[in-house]
């Protein structure tokens, strides 16, 4: 029986200031689960936490009952991870993007699901293109591509939506559901409340490195009311 | 130009100063370290001009010819063919704002001043003057680093602004100057007796005109020798500012290149080391290193004696590692964010990272080896072996260590890709000058010496990558300096 992830209160400070202070959360597998919250909030940092990028000051996170963390090698090769900014070599072209994600993730039958990435996200004519000369859009695609490659039990997803165009905003968006319908314990951070609505079954408001709320089921059609409340009372909670 | 124009250029000089300033205030993330260190440079500088004043008139003429050829054409010419003469501001991060070919031309000189092949011989150079002529030498002295270096910006921005628009064109006059230099070599190494030799080169003798003239009394002739080393000044003035305009425009423009796709091999380890491998050799600072290394035993076999064993060793690992090690993380650059999170082991990554650059590094050494047995020759014992090994493992660890510490987006797709924070600069000329110079003592001590130093080295490496390990343990550094670039 998977148990997905446990967050603990983790926290990680910045000098003397906690950017992410005591987080505790769960997430089903099979779900999507968001992260809402201002700039500046620690949603990326937490994302970053998660996937090993840096350590945490204090706390613990799991998945499926295995610890996460900067050399869990292990957890690390069922994660996969789109970075707020960037996540490419500018020297490498798409293809072998994902070619080096196969290798680093000793994937066998690879070739044919990264021929499909290509084409769904419309990147076949620029696949054989050094990342460095990609558009923002086209960037964020790749990133994706690269995360959606390994058969992952946790996909980390840091703003993966951020200057995609319209109709590949809706195929990263199915991308996702679909993960999540695989058993995927999927996590994601975005800005946009529409997506978030319909993408989610789960949302966690944060302000300030904590999470303020969590909004699930019915709240969620109304998730742009409940976020502009909880934000203007973590405001005033912050200003006393 | 027009007095707005004028006012614009002003307050970009002044921007450009100003963001200098702040590399130096900042140096090594300390709040006092900055200032302090330049109070004492320029402390002991200032005691050393002292001194030179001192002895002014005791001993006969100083052999200034003889020892500022080599420093003239460090900073002169060595910046065409992709060596120092300053890091360049990434154009992508300057190009939102209204600045113009004043601040990028300022910034570049600047940061070409305060690189180590400028802070080292300024003392020597200012106190040699004085001493040789007295307080009025200083004045020639200043002419010198000013034509000298105005003619490196010009050189360096000609190398970068050259002929970019098509593709295999990007390093055709750094290329060109190379071989022309390489053909000199050749012919001379026919001259058996070497009276063919180039010898001194003009501006240091009109250096030297210049203070004789100052100390028999002939002002006008001196003013109009120090006249003449600071005109590259008004060159700079008038060429410069439409070459950087142009090599903006080139730099902006980007490389479309399609990249050839061969397989990566199976393995992980193998995959970040091609990948590695690839970041390196498809940049531009590659191939500007391998012509820069290439450069040096034609220049030194053109002027006296041609470089020793070690002498090859020292300089070329160095110079190349300045490009290739000191910015080492630059050419991931937002690919740090996939390693870090990729199922590998931290010191995998340190390790297969170190491997490749070390072999970047041989790479270089060997090329710079064949064209000094082309320009002279050049003999090569057992122990020069060791020694160039040694100095390959203090580059290497030295480069991982600051480009960790001190990591910032390097512009690796110029000619001129010197580490981009006036910390890593200094702290990684200081690792491998101080390296070669314990290297060089261990060796001529006989074998307890090589021993001693080989154990040294090895010690060291251990040292510097625990650190590059620790740092890379939590990504903060790396993410925090690539956070701007896709």
């Amino acid at each position: 029986m998977r148990s997905g992830l446990e967050v603990a209160g983790l926290t990680r400070r910045f000098g003397a200031r906690a950017v992410v202070d005591g987080l505790t959360f769960t997430a089903a597998p099979g779900t999507v689960t968001g992260l809402l919250g201002p700039n500046g909030c620690g949603k990326s940092t937490t994302l970053k936490l998660l996937a090993g990028a840096l350590v945490a000051s204090a706390g613990t996170a799991h998945l499926d009952g295995a610890p996460l963390g900067v050399n869990q090698v292990a957890t690390k090769a069922v994660t996969g991870f789109i970075p707020d900014v960037g996540g490419l070599f500018p020297r490498l072209s798409g293809r072998e993007h994902l070619e080096l994600t196969a290798r680093l993730y000793q994937l066998r039958e690879w070739r044919r699901r990264a021929e499909e990435l290509l084409d769904v996200l419309d990147l076949r004519d620029a696949a054989d293109q050094r990342a460095g000369t990609y558009s923002h859009g086209m960037s964020r695609k790749l990133s994706a591509a690269v995360a959606l490659l390994p058969p992952t039990r946790l996909l980390l997803a840091d703003e993966p939506f951020d200057g995609v165009d319209a109709t590949g905003i809706d195929t990263l968006a199915e991308l996702l559901a679909d993960r999540a319908a695989d058993g995927t314990c999927v996590l994601v951070t975005t800005h946009l409340l529409g997506v978030a609505e319909t993408l989610c079954d789960s949302v966690h408001l944060m302000y300030d490195g904590r999470l303020r709320a969590r909004v699930t089921g019915d709240e969620l059609p109304d998730l742009g009311h409940t976020y502009r409340a909880v934000l203007g009372a973590a405001r005033e909670d912050h200003g006393r | 130009m027009t007095a707005p124009a004028r006012r614009r250029a002003g307050a970009e000089v002044r921007a450009a100063l100003w963001l200098q300033s702040r590399d130096i205030v900042h140096l090594g993330g300390r709040r006092l370290l900055g200032p302090s260190l330049v109070a004492a440079y320029l402390g002991v500088g200032g005691l050393l001009v002292l001194g030179g004043l001192v002895v002014h008139g005791q001993y006969h003429r100083l052999p200034l010819v003889e020892l500022f050829t080599p420093i003239w054409l460090l900073w002169a010419v060595l910046p065409a063919v992709g060596a120092g003469g300053g890091s360049l501001d990434a154009a992508t991060s300057l190009a939102p704002y209204p600045t113009g070919p004043a601040m990028q031309l300022t910034a570049s000189w600047a940061a070409g001043l305060v690189d180590i092949q400028y802070v080292l011989p300024l003392p020597v150079l200012f106190a040699a003057a004085a001493a040789d002529v007295g307080v009025t030498g200083l004045i020639g002295a200043v002419a010198f680093v000013a034509g000298a270096s105005a003619l490196g910006q010009l050189a360096g921005w000609l190398s970068v602004a050259g002929v970019r628009a098509g593709r295999g064109q990007s390093l055709a006059i750094t290329g060109l100057a190379v071989l022309c230099l390489g053909l000199l070599a050749v012919s001379h190494r026919s001259d058996a007796a070497g009276t063919r030799r180039l010898g001194a080169i003009p501006p240091t003798r009109w250096l030297a005109a210049g203070s004789h003239a100052a100390a028999r009394g002939e002002w006008a002739a001196a003013v109009g020798w120090w006249g003449l080393l600071a005109s590259p000044v008004l060159l700079l003035g008038a060429v410069g500012p439409g070459l950087v305009r142009r090599a903006t425009v080139a730099r902006l423009a980007g490389s479309v290149s399609r990249a050839t796709t061969r397989s990566f091999g199976p393995s992980p380890a193998g995959a970040l080391a091609a990948a590695a491998w690839r970041g390196i050799v498809r940049t531009l600072s590659w191939r500007a290193a391998l012509l820069a290394v290439v450069a040096i035993p034609f220049l030194t076999a053109l002027l006296a004696h041609p470089l020793t064993a070690r002498t090859l060793a020292s300089v070329g690992l160095v110079s190349a590692g300045a490009t290739l090690a000191a910015n080492t993380w630059s050419f991931e650059a937002g690919g740090t964010a996939l390693l870090l999170s990729a199922p590998l082991r931290r010191r995998t990554v340190v390790l297969v990272r170190s491997a490749v650059l070390a072999a970047a590094l041989t790479v270089t050494l060997a090329v710079a080896a064949v064209s000094a047995l082309v320009s002279a020759p050049l003999r090569v014992a057992p122990a020069d072996l060791g020694y160039a090994a040694c100095v390959l493992v203090v580059v290497t660890v030295a480069g991982m260590r600051t480009s960790i510490s001190s990591a910032t987006a390097a512009d690796v797709d110029s000619l001129r890709a010197r580490p981009a924070s006036l910390t890593a600069v200094l702290t990684f000329g200081g690792r491998c000058l101080l390296g070669c110079l314990l290297l060089s003592a261990g060796w001529s001590l006989g074998v307890l010496g090589v021993l001693t130093a080989a154990v040294g080295t090895i010690g060291y490496a251990a040292w510097a990558l625990r650190g590059t390990h620790r740092r890379l343990t939590d990504g903060a550094t790396l993410l925090a300096a690539f956070a701007t670039v896709r």
